[in-house]
């Protein structure tokens, strides 16, 4: 079984004017046979590596290595190979094909594949009476609850047993009694020796998993002591993309907001003089820092946590930064 | 994929057939269109052959022997039939006259000589024998032995046959003399002399044509109406183009997601092209079918001929082909643009 190495990967793309990097330099070793959470957020960057570990998305720097693959190096054929061959992929909001029955969706990979007829239909049959469902094989997905839905797209991931199967919010659209076959069918399947990666937002999950891979670092929300920072005229006091569980009081100079523009302009968003707090958005929210906060002048500020932060706002000013917050 | 593509169509069914039966009235009526076009080259070939002549001899002059004709001396068909290579000659005058109670404002009356080249065989009543009969056109209604009036003159009719000119005008066969004596002021002039073997000498103030230039002499006046019709059918194809294109390419836009997933799955961008292709040619090929019996029905009502030939028959299926193919190409092109990442990614 292969071992899955994910070598100080970057990912970056442009939203609009800004250039976006969910995946900052991110390292990780799977165990062959694992079942492997990618936990976090909305909009932390769990689709893009997944989508990265199938070979869908090209990475900007660093590597992802699958045994003797080199997936970020794959292009053309070789790459259409490794994505019919190697991966199995679970799409959040399941995208069977409205027209195909749960058998012809699950036929979908072999057909790809030009599998042999017979073949395809033993293997579809094999499949569907794995996820429980011979007996639904003509019905259209329509006529398929969300968890029969899930269970065929999960057939057809692995259609052509896959040793790598990537789940990307398998739970999301479930209710509780579906997201229950969902994971026992997702956690056998990585009990069988393959290696399964799930992205989810759900830490219920956690205890079925073999290994959970934070997308974004856990801080304590807690009372911490202030932390005085002192900036020289042009100093950096957070990047855009990183992650902080600080939110700052300028006590003195001035502070400006700079987000990085996808040709590697900058773009002045706002100027913070003293009495006023910035960078409160990504550690209240749990995202990466939108934009980078440098010193316009020799500057002093205040690192709070969240919860001082909120206990120092109280509710008004609570209110006011969900209208005027920074990153 | 192919059979991703199929299932597609029926899942889509009420909008395919919508389609099908739209873009079937627009190939119906284009070929419909084509026929009509056929119809005045099928009707002067018909003509030309009915008056069984190997060379058409008219003054050096004019523009041909039909159309553009200018009156000469009928003396020099005795000339003519002296030439070396000639075996038979006959005068003939290519007019039209206006008909008197009848529902043909217009007549083509062609003066030939009776029992001579030219003079048609009637496929009822018999041929031309004196002055004062006619052989009409059988689309005037009438029977051998009814009178007739062509120009304020009364006729007997002797004979009928299927047989029209210049856009489905009606022809009246007459003898000569009597054409003279209605349109030439009874002068004895003709406008073409008809001639069976070839002249291998020139004769002085004539010039002579094949039949096949006598026919595109005779069909020069309906040029223009042809031109229009050929740049209808071009609008109509481009009609039933752009409608198969709309569907596919509406189609496509909803399938978005269902390409995305196929390419995640390892599809190429060349299998996926193939399958929308498919439905295209389906879409085509199913409204010219329905082209075709929409036309076969609609031929018969139209006031003219119309001349659905076996070419048609063929063109139609090969023309809706192309069609479809080009009319999939934007969608072709917005498929291939489609992201396997966007499989990823909630409802």
């Amino acid at each position: 079984m292969p071992e899955l190495i994910i070598d100080d990967l970057v990912v970056e793309f442009r939203s609009g004017e800004y250039a976006v990097r969910p995946i900052d330099h991110l390292n990780a070793t799977v165990a062959p046979g694992s079942l492997v959470l990618l936990l976090g957020p909305s909009g932390c960057g769990k689709t893009t590596l997944l989508s990265a570990l199938g070979g869908i998305l090209t990475a900007t720097s660093g590597s992802i290595r699958y045994g003797d693959v080199e997936v970020t190096a794959l292009s053309g054929a070789r790459l259409s190979e490794y994505r019919r061959s190697t991966v199995g992929i679970v799409f959040q909001a399941f995208n069977l094909v409205p027209s195909l029955s749960a058998l012809d969706n699950v036929m979908v990979p072999l057909r790809i594949a030009r599998r042999p007829a017979p073949e395809r239909r033993r293997r579809t049959d094999e499949l569907l009476a794995m996820v429980g469902l011979s007996d639904r094989s003509h019905h259209k997905p329509s006529s398929l609850s969300g968890g029969q839905q899930q269970r065929v797209a999960i057939a057809r991931a692995l259609a052509l047993e896959p040793s790598l199967l990537l789940a990307d919010e398998p739970t999301a659209h479930l209710d509780f009694v579906q997201v229950e076959e969902v994971l026992k069918l997702i956690r056998a399947l990585a009990t069988a020796g393959r290696t399964v990666v799930v992205s989810t937002h759900d830490e219920r999950m956690v205890p079925l998993a073999d290994q959970v891979i934070e997308m974004v670092p856990k801080f304590r929300d807690d009372h911490r002591e202030p932390v005085t920072v002192s900036l020289s005229a042009g100093e950096t006091l957070f990047h855009q993309g990183q992650s902080s569980d600080l939110v700052y009081l300028v006590e003195s100079g001035e502070i400006e907001i700079l987000r990085i523009m996808v040709d590697g302009q900058e773009d002045l968003v706002a100027t913070i003089g003293p009495g006023r707090y910035l960078g409160e958005i990504g550690p209240m929210l749990g995202l990466p820092r939108s934009a980078t906060a440098r010193a316009a002048t020799d500057a002093v500020v205040v690192g709070l946590t969240v919860r001082d932060f909120r206990d120092r706002v109280g509710p008004d000013g609570a209110h006011d930064w969900a209208r005027a917050g920074s990153p | 994929m192919l059979i991703a593509a199929l299932r597609d169509l029926q899942w889509r069914q009420r909008r395919v057939a919508i389609t099908i039966v739209g873009t079937g009235l627009v190939f119906g009526m284009t070929l419909v269109l084509a026929g009509l076009s056929a119809s005045f080259d099928a009707e002067a070939d018909h003509f030309v052959k009915a008056l069984g002549a190997d060379s058409y001899l008219y003054s050096d002059q004019a523009s041909g022997p039909f159309t553009g004709a200018l009156p000469f001396s009928a003396g020099l068909v005795e000339t003519v039939r002296a030439t070396p290579g000639v075996t038979e000659a006959a005068a003939l005058v290519f007019t039209q006259a206006p008909l008197q109670h009848s529902e043909f404002p217009l007549a083509n009356v062609i003066g030939v000589q009776p029992q001579a080249v030219g003079s048609p065989a009637p496929t009822r009543g018999r041929a031309l024998r004196a002055t004062g009969e006619v052989v009409v056109a059988s689309k005037l209604g009438k029977d051998p032995g009814d009178a007739m009036v062509v120009a304020g003159r009364r006729f007997t009719v002797t004979g009928t046959l299927n047989s029209t000119a210049i856009a489905g005008t009606p022809n009246i066969f007459m003898a000569i003399k009597d054409v003279q004596d209605l349109v030439l002021g009874g002068q004895p002039l003709a406008m073409a002399i008809l001639v069976r073997g070839t002249p291998t000498e020139p004769v002085a103030g004539l010039v002579a044509d094949t039949p096949s230039a006598a026919l595109d002499n005779l069909v020069r006046p309906l040029a223009d109406a042809k031109g229009a019709i050929s740049f209808i059918s071009v609008l109509l194809w481009i009609v039933a183009g752009i409608i198969i294109g709309s569907v596919v390419y509406l189609s496509a836009l909803e399938r978005a997601r269902d390409f995305a997933v196929f390419k995640a799955t390892g599809a190429s961008n060349r299998a996926i092209l193939v399958g929308l292709a498919l439905q295209s040619v389906i879409v085509s090929l199913c409204s010219a079918a329905l082209g075709l019996v929409i036309a076969i029905a609609l031929a018969p009502t139209f006031p003219m001929d119309v001349v659905l030939s076996p070419t048609l028959y063929a063109l139609l299926p090969a023309i809706a082909l192309v069609v479809g193919l080009l009319a999939s190409l934007a969608a072709m092109r917005r498929v291939s643009s489609i992201d396997p990442a966007a499989a990823f990614g909630g409802p």
